[in-house]
């Protein structure tokens, strides 16, 4: 027995103690403590009892419904008998997605329907009261955290399934001196190997003639807090890798861009619907911008007005760099291919970005008013359509992990012919991945480009969300410290 | 895209043929109709911005036939003429110049028919229409109307009449005022002196478009004659919908009828015009673009399967494109409506054959860089939304000004973040129940203003890191800056700085080749207090590098 076992040994009761508390009493770190009980526990000296509690705590959305009650249960409150439903919602002062989750819920439970009337959708209650079981649960685990055994296990599933509550497991351990410990303490001269090589031994070479004390896997192991990467950058981390390993060449562009990168050189006319409010976020401080390449903006006039020297007859309607020069937020990263082509537009070239955009999508669990597109071009003699395919089979296959690829028509201002990309995960059946096309020959010209452009821009935050097993968007970018230590790409 | 219901029989009907769900399911989306969902009764179709001619059961099946070859080529309006006159006054022109009309007549209506008859109107005015600024739709009972029409510009107060929906008779600036359409849309007659107005031949009152029409032409079930207006700034645009809706009310049985608009300076135009678009494209280009090899004999069957005349002559091929199609501008759209004949699933694709080399950039390269030793360091990552709202800032004490958005969807929302520590903060004030230490960073991008650029602004990765814990404290972070700058192999200096939102004494300006990069210091327990945290807080940010 070494100097620390006796230490221990001596200092541990003969009931059972919890191993944290007698740490701390003993003046060791926990780690410490169970390493060197780990050696006496083989010796049978002491005797571990292993109690695993399992605890509820409330996710961040929980603990705003803690605080105001869930969404469904106020809808319910601010009905009374029946009322339109866009009343009612406004009157349970519901916001965002709550409005939703309210419907959804109350219709669940049976609470109350939704009846049509004269075009107008009406909420009636079906039930006087409504049960308000899991608002007592989320009550009881309050804002620490509640032993599961003291819960409704039945509502405890339904809050979880929610994603309102989190259930974690905690593994304690007990100790206690044993019989045979306690003799071996009073035969302190009995030795029973090394429990911790020191320097010291290593000098005098005294361990060779002693046996090391081995150690239970069991009590081994002692969480640690490390510093990690985030597991969604990860996700990013791997796909820019990917596409540098084919030979793309990775490009930036600002957040703020003026309407003229994001729309107008992307032969955008200026009355298109996706200019409008409605789709995209428009800057009110600072307002506007400023073009700086000249030629480019006399091109972009042409294309828009006439179709310039292409053989188009363009949107015809004048074009007004007043509404060119006003700031938005990105909303596509084909503003950051149009900028790299301006940059240089001569064959041969491969461009990646993945990139932040923004639109006032409604905000649910697969839409947020930020997300990420992975955006790529390829400029050369000779590109075709079935490259094209080519290439997006191949990211589809390579880099979603997808076992079939299938296309569809599309429609996008900037390119001809448009496709969209199907991919067939597997477990999730055919999901949409994202669009694709070649460069119009409008935008082409106006940015000096002589050969035909490939272009695509994938959704990578809903494979992303498939590929880590996140069901709600919001996740991916989580500010729960506890995902983001337990969770691994 | 636009999502419009579907009644299946009707369409089915419509189509002429059986066709079964699956079949539909798989066959649709190859033309530009995404199935959304199907039932035994309904389907919803998801359609592209560039065809409001598939925004009608009539419109899609009228191209699925064409796609199954149970029909080929453009199909003809087979147009009489109705004797009946639109006389327009110049006062429109600065308001609303355009008008086109047809008069339809024989129409059955059945069950359901005029909830779909109003959807492709609604779209129409939505995608096409701009929200009727660009094209507005008046449909009317032809029976209660008499020719000859008036198309001109009066002022607000001038006239009143039964607007649809109501019971009383108001003047036009009442309308826009009190009446739920005109409120909606009272922006497509913003600034102007006039309003446009069209009346019949007793002078009676037709619409007042792109708002409303009369009570008194309303469309029921029970009819069976169409008087239709269409109104617009673009004479092409308002063209194609009246084409658009001809046909399909064609398609149901009915026979159209010209009207004759008489513009300014006696200039006489029968609509609908139905002079179909000659466009050509060279049959080697179209394969170069496509990379396949076909016939021009065979490019000419499938633009025939898009409901496209086409010949071949020469290298060429020379098509007429139908008059309710308004999305040809160059020859690639061509090239595009071959290749959805073709099949956009029939193409091998083919592998990619050009040499390039590939590299990340090198603002990934030093954003991995200091991940990598502020992971080191023992910080654990978070990537945080670049949007965010001023009160978040401003519990943060932060100085810089931020990106403002005009429409955010909530004021949560409202604008972009000049530093990252706010919402690195924000971040832990939601982590209070969790186990301490908390030592969190993010290397990611920040917006900050910066005038006289081509934006007014400059988007930036900093590398912002918090340490909270119990005995978090100015030496502490200092310590890992260090080792993360040195890592960086960046020289810098730290210059005592007084600070809003540190500790006094304890926060520095982190300076680099003699410029304010960053700072670092500790949290000033006011901040803490508005975030609702009781852990010190040790902070710092700089700027790694501009986005270029």
């Amino acid at each position: 027995m070494n100097e620390r076992e006796s230490r221990v040994l001596s200092a541990l009761k003969t009931h059972f103690e919890k191993a944290d508390a007698a740490a701390e009493r003993i003046g060791m770190s926990y780690s410490a403590l169970m390493s060197v009980v780990s050696g006496l526990e083989r010796d049978k000296f002491v005797e571990v009892r292993k109690e695993s509690r399992k605890f509820a705590s409330l996710t961040p959305e929980g603990r705003e419904y803690l605080e105001r009650g869930l969404p469904e249960k106020r809808l319910f409150e601010a009905v009374g008998n029946e009322m339109g439903l866009r009343e009612a919602i406004e009157k349970a002062g519901l916001v965002g997605t709550e409005k939703t989750i309210a419907l959804q819920w109350i219709i669940k439970k049976g609470w109350a329907k939704i009846e049509k009337r004269d075009g107008k959708s009406y909420l009636k209650l079906l039930v006087s009261k409504s049960r308000v079981a899991e608002e007592k649960t989320i009550e009881l685990i309050g804002g620490e955290r509640e032993e599961l055994k003291k819960l409704n296990q039945e509502e405890l599933n339904e809050l979880t399934s929610r994603g309102l509550v989190r259930v974690s497991e905690e593994r304690a351990f007990h100790l206690r001196i044993c019989g045979k410990g306690e003799k071996a303490l009073r035969e302190e001269k009995t030795d029973s190997g090394i429990s911790q090589l020191t320097p010291e031994m290593l000098k005098s070479g005294k361990w060779a003639a002693k046996k090391f004390r081995e150690y239970s896997l069991e009590t081994a192991v002692v969480p640690l807090k490390i510093g990690k990467k985030q597991f969604y950058l990860e996700f990013l981390s791997e796909i820019k890798e990917k596409l540098v390993g084919i030979g793309f060449r990775e490009a930036h562009g600002p957040l703020v861009e003026t309407e003229f990168w994001n729309m107008d050189v992307l032969f955008m006319a200026q009355d298109h619907p996706a200019r409008e409010v409605h789709d995209i976020f428009k800057v009110r401080e600072p307002e506007n911008g400023r073009i700086l390449d000249k030629t480019l903006k006399e091109r972009v006039y042409a294309s828009h007005k006439h179709g310039g020297k292409t053989g188009s007859t363009g949107w015809g309607y004048e074009w007004n760099a007043e509404i060119a020069v006003r700031l938005v937020l990105r909303s596509q990263t084909t503003a950051v291919s149009a900028r790299e082509l301006a940059k240089d537009p001569n064959p041969p070239q491969r461009v990646f970005a993945v990139g932040k955009c923004f639109r006032p999508d409604q905000i649910d669990w697969a839409h947020f008013v930020e997300f990420n597109q992975c955006e790529g071009i390829v400029v050369d003699e000779g590109m075709t359509f079935r490259e094209l395919l080519g290439y997006l089979r191949s990211f589809a296959i390579d880099i979603a992990g997808a076992e079939d690829a299938k296309f569809r028509p599309s429609y996008f201002p900037f390119t001809e012919p448009s496709v969209e990309l199907l991919a067939k995960i597997p477990g999730r059946g055919w999901i949409e991945v994202g669009g694709a096309g070649m460069f119009r020959p409008e935008m082409l010209e106006a940015l000096g480009v002589e050969v035909p452009v490939l272009a695509w821009g994938l959704g990578i935050d809903r494979l992303a969300m498939i590929k880590l097993g996140v069901k709600d968007i919001r996740h991916l970018l989580t500010q729960d410290i506890e995902m983001l230590r337990s969770k691994s790409y | 895209m636009v999502t419009i219901s579907v009644r299946k029989k009707d369409f089915l009907k419509l189509v002429g043929k059986h066709v079964s769900d699956k079949e539909l399911e798989e066959t649709l989306p190859l033309i530009k109709c995404a199935v959304e969902g199907i039932t035994e009764e309904e389907m919803a179709l998801e359609i592209t911005g560039d065809r409001p001619d598939l925004l009608s059961s009539e419109g899609v099946a009228r191209a699925l036939k064409g796609f199954l070859g149970m029909e080929k080529g453009a199909p003809k309006l087979r147009l009489k003429k109705s004797g009946m006159k639109i006389m327009v006054e110049r006062s429109v022109e600065p308001v609303r110049p355009f008008v086109v009309s047809a008069v339809v007549k024989g129409i059955e209506i059945t069950g359901g028919y005029i909830k779909g008859l109003m959807q492709l109107q609604e779209k129409l005015h939505l995608t096409h229409g701009r929200k009727r600024r660009k094209v507005a739709i008046g449909i009317h009972n032809l029976d209660v109307l008499t020719g000859d029409f008036v198309y001109k510009a009066v002022l607000p107060e001038e006239i009143e009449f039964v607007p649809l929906g109501k019971h009383t008779k108001m003047n036009l600036k009442e309308i826009l005022e009190k009446h739920e359409k005109g409120r909606e849309y009272a922006f497509t007659l913003e600034g102007k002196q006039l309003y446009p107005i069209i009346l019949d031949g007793k002078g009676e009152v037709v619409s007042f478009p792109p708002i409303i029409n009369n009570s008194l032409t309303v469309v029921t079930e029970e009819t069976r004659n169409f008087f239709l207006d269409l109104t617009g700034e673009n004479f092409d645009a308002v063209n194609v919908a009246l084409n658009i809706l001809c046909h399909d009310f064609q398609d149901r049985g009915a026979s159209i009828e010209s009207v004759e608009v008489i513009y300014p300076n006696n200039r006489i135009i029968e609509t609908p015009v139905v002079k179909e678009t000659a466009m050509r494209v060279g049959f080697e280009e179209a394969n170069k673009m496509l990379g396949i090899h076909l016939k021009a004999l065979e490019m000419v069957e499938l633009l025939k399967k898009q409901r496209i005349d086409a010949v071949a002559e020469g290298g060429w091929v020379n098509t007429k494109i139908p008059c309710y199609r308004g999305d040809f501008l160059h020859p690639v759209d061509l090239i595009e409506e071959i290749a959805i004949g073709y099949g956009f699933n029939n193409f091998e694709p083919l592998a990619p054959r050009i040499f390039t080399k590939g590299s990340a950039s090198t603002l990934t390269v030093l954003v991995n860089k200091a991940r990598d030793l502020a992971i080191g360091a023992g910080f654990l990552e978070t990537h945080t939304y670049v949007i965010t709202n001023e009160n978040t800032l401003r519990k943060a004490k932060t100085s810089e000004k931020p990106v403002i958005i005009s429409n955010p969807v909530s004021l949560d929302l409202n604008c972009l973040r000049p530093r990252i520590t706010p919402i690195l903060l924000e971040a832990l004030s939601k982590n209070t129940h969790n186990d301490y230490p908390q030592r969190v960073f993010e290397a990611g991008e920040v917006v900050v203003l910066k005038e006289g650029t081509e934006t007014e602004t400059q988007t930036q990765f900093n590398l912002a890191a918090v340490s909270a814990h119990a005995e978090a404290n100015f030496s502490e972070i200092v310590s890992a800056l260090d080792a993360i700058m040195k890592g960086l192999r960046r020289k810098y200096e730290l210059k005592k700085t007084k600070k809003e939102r540190f500790i006094e004494g304890r926060c520095a300006e982190i300076i680099e080749g003699g410029r304010v990069g960053g700072e670092v210091g500790e949290v000033h327990p006011l901040v803490l207090k508005e975030f609702g945290l009781t852990m010190p807080c040790a902070s710092f940010e700089f700027k790694l590098k501009e986005v270029e």
